[in-house]
């Protein structure tokens, strides 16, 4: 078992999305299939870049094991006050300079709990959120 | 598999200094036993290293020119960075004109053909299902990058051939000499900007057979022509391409080609590894069009082009605006009608070449995953090459899979060192006397005890100061005040050098106090300069 640390900070486009092509580039290395190197680095990336979006700072997880991946996002932010409407497709609070960037179209948390066998979601308003994802290969 | 390799290496030339490892965009080279080694299946000939080196010991390897006359018919394939190698004053069809003189029977203009390619990829586009953005199939040492560092963009490649390939199967149809019933075997030559080409000649993607039966080195074979320039000697060919097919010799120019504004130009192959990188990163999506060129300046930054690069690019800007046109030479209804029957399709599909797995099995890559991740936090993090392999990061994978030793980094070897220094040998007073020859004047229980430390010293207040329980006090004195001391102390005991005999009372002392006395005829430099060897390791 692998543990990789990545720290991730607020508003950081300059830096957003590396953590997808990292754990991608790593997954390749160590020969999991394509489809669950995919759904991992897709899971990875939407939750870097959540924080990135909504929260001030964060770090996202990711412990490799020979059975799949798992990734947790942890960050201190403004929290989600109803998560049943942020799972919704579509459905986002994203600001606009954020959407022009591409961003932001309310796909981030439906695509990871798609990309995930396994998904969880915790959050506190004010305090920050948590989020939980585990690939399995096959 | 084995690859075919344009750019290779002359060890004897080879001086080791590392160079071109860090200049490889795919990681290919190490540096061992003072030898560049090349790993054949990362290497994707693109010509970085045989720029960098100074010893001139990477050869880029092209045909011998003496192969025009493998063939009853030679034609001479000319792609537009070629023209852009003469002055202002020399136009295409003056070098037509002396690469017959040269001793090629027909001569074609590759521009043609890299226009049918425009009107191809306007037709893909049109007919065919595909993911944005797409990339440009021309640069085969992109190609190849794609290949071997990012196998996951690989169906991001326009499955055309290139136009270089197209060129020739044109060449040949177009050549009189070629047709069933002609007995007459045609030869078509590329006069190549790069070894990359070279490559993609000798050994295509997809395995087919290529088109093209040679290349020339462009440097090779610019002094001949330069030769027979003359300026009242100037051929026109049917096919001439106009400016646009002229343009691709330098980066942007297949871009624009296209007419769209959704495009992307880069070049060098560095700069093509960051757009690469932003294109695994999930950007670029609103890109329909990627031109990657591997060499600075695009083909007329070619390894084996005469001309400086930028100075070529004025003059192949220059000629594309001269012959700027409408429409391109290439006709669209030849196009239309060719390319539903496959004539520019790829013949195979474009292999990734597995070369970046750490191991066969999963659980042997998390592994080693693990043990190099544990080996980078000892490593310097400079780069600096001394060990062999480009990066600190590729040194701990090299070392985990068994491709390099563990010990050639200088920097972690200092520092295990440094702190080796700080560790002190466990030991007893008694084991220290018997290895360096020491002999036990006083007996006492101590000398049983663990050396914690040494102290070497002839002023009193300062052993007072200074030395602490368990250490070795060395001196020369011999008079009872040194049991005191000892004693006050709590060192483990007293080591009196240079053949000084202690004094009777001293001894008396000692033994009252408990306080192990050595003797040796050592000096007290010898003393510390041994004790120091031995504890100290």
């Amino acid at each position: 078992m692998t543990t990789l640390t990545f720290r991730v900070r607020g508003m950081d486009f300059t830096n957003a999305g590396e953590v997808g092509a990292k754990l991608k580039r790593i997954l390749h290395q160590i020969g999991f299939e394509r489809e669950v190197t995919r759904r991992a680095a897709v899971a990875a990336y939407e939750m870097e870049i959540n924080i990135v979006i909504h929260a001030y700072e964060g770090e996202v997880r990711v412990r490799i094991f020979d059975t799949g991946v798992e990734i947790i996002a942890e960050d201190r932010g403004p929290g989600i006050p109803d998560i049943e409407l942020a799972m919704q497709e579509g459905y986002s609070t994203a600001p606009p300079e954020v959407w022009k960037m591409g961003f932001g179209a309310g796909m981030g948390l439906p695509n990871i709990r798609k990309c995930s066998d396994i998904f969880e979601i915790s959050s506190e308003v004010g305090k920050g959120t948590h989020v939980r994802s585990v690939v399995l290969r096959g | 598999m084995k690859y075919y390799h344009s750019v290779r290496l002359e060890v004897s030339r080879c001086i080791g200094c590392t160079r071109c490892i860090k200049v490889c965009p795919t990681e290919a080279i190490r540096v061992r036993g003072r030898r560049s080694v090349i790993m054949e299946d990362r290497c994707i000939d693109c010509g970085e290293c045989f720029r960098v080196c100074h010893q001139h010991a990477w050869q880029a390897m092209a045909d011998p020119l003496e192969r025009i006359g493998d063939f009853d018919v030679s034609i001479a394939l000319v792609p537009p960075s070629f023209y852009a190698q003469f002055g202002p004053e020399v136009e295409p069809e003056h070098v037509i004109s002396a690469l017959k003189d040269v001793g090629f029977q027909e001569v074609f203009d590759a521009a043609y053909a890299k226009e049918a390619m425009t009107r191809a990829y306007r037709m893909f586009m049109k007919t065919e299902k595909w993911e944005a953005p797409l990339i440009s199939p021309a640069c085969p040492a992109v190609v190849r990058l794609l290949q071997v560092s990012y196998p996951d963009l690989l169906g991001h490649i326009i499955p055309l051939d290139s136009p270089i390939e197209i060129a020739a199967k044109m060449a040949k149809q177009e050549s009189g000499a070629w047709s069933d019933s002609s007995n007459q075997r045609v030869g078509c030559f590329l006069i190549t900007p790069c070894p990359a080409r070279v490559t993609a000649i000798k050994q295509p993607v997809g395995g087919r057979r290529s088109y093209v039966d040679g290349a020339f080195s462009m440097s090779d074979i610019f002094g001949l022509v330069f030769k027979k320039l003359d300026p009242r000697k100037s051929e026109k060919i049917g096919k001439m391409a106009t400016g646009s097919g002229i343009s691709w010799a330098r980066s942007g120019g297949e871009a624009l080609s296209l007419g769209t504004k959704k495009v992307l130009a880069v070049d060098g192959i560095h700069a093509v590894i960051t757009v690469l990188h932003e294109l695994e990163r999930g950007k670029l999506r609103d890109i329909e069009f990627i031109e990657a060129r591997a060499c600075a300046g695009g083909c007329i930054g070619g390894p084996l082009t005469v001309e400086n690069p930028f100075i070529a690019r004025v003059r192949n800007r220059m000629l594309s605006e001269h012959r700027r046109s409408k429409s391109l030479a290439v006709p669209v209804e030849w196009v239309e009608e060719n390319y539903p029957k496959g004539y520019f399709h790829l013949a195979g599909t474009i292999p990734p070449r597995d070369v970046l797995r750490m191991d066969s099995t999963v659980r042997g890559a998390l592994d080693r995953l693990e043990r190099m991740e544990a080996l980078l936090q000892e490593l310097p993090g400079y780069d600096c090459g001394a060990c062999g392999s480009p990066t600190c990061r590729t040194y701990a994978l090299d070392v985990v899979c068994g491709l390099a030793g563990d010990g050639r980094c200088e920097f972690r070897r200092q520092a295990r060192d440094a702190d080796d220094g700080e560790r002190m040998v466990r030991m007893t007073c008694r084991q220290l006397a018997e290895r360096l020859g020491l002999d036990i004047a006083v007996e006492a229980e101590s000398l049983d005890e663990e050396v914690k430390g040494c102290w070497c010293s002839d002023m009193l207040s300062d052993v007072m100061a200074q030395a602490g329980h368990g250490d070795i006090w060395v001196t020369v004195h011999t008079h009872p005040n040194i049991v005191a001391v000892a004693s006050v102390t709590g060192v483990s005991a007293i080591v009196i050098t240079s053949d000084k005999k202690p004094e009777d009372r001293t001894l008396a002392s000692a033994r009252t106090h408990g306080v192990p006395i050595l003797v040796t005829g050592k000096s007290s430099f010898e003393v510390a300069g041994r004790l120091w060897s031995v504890l100290k390791r």
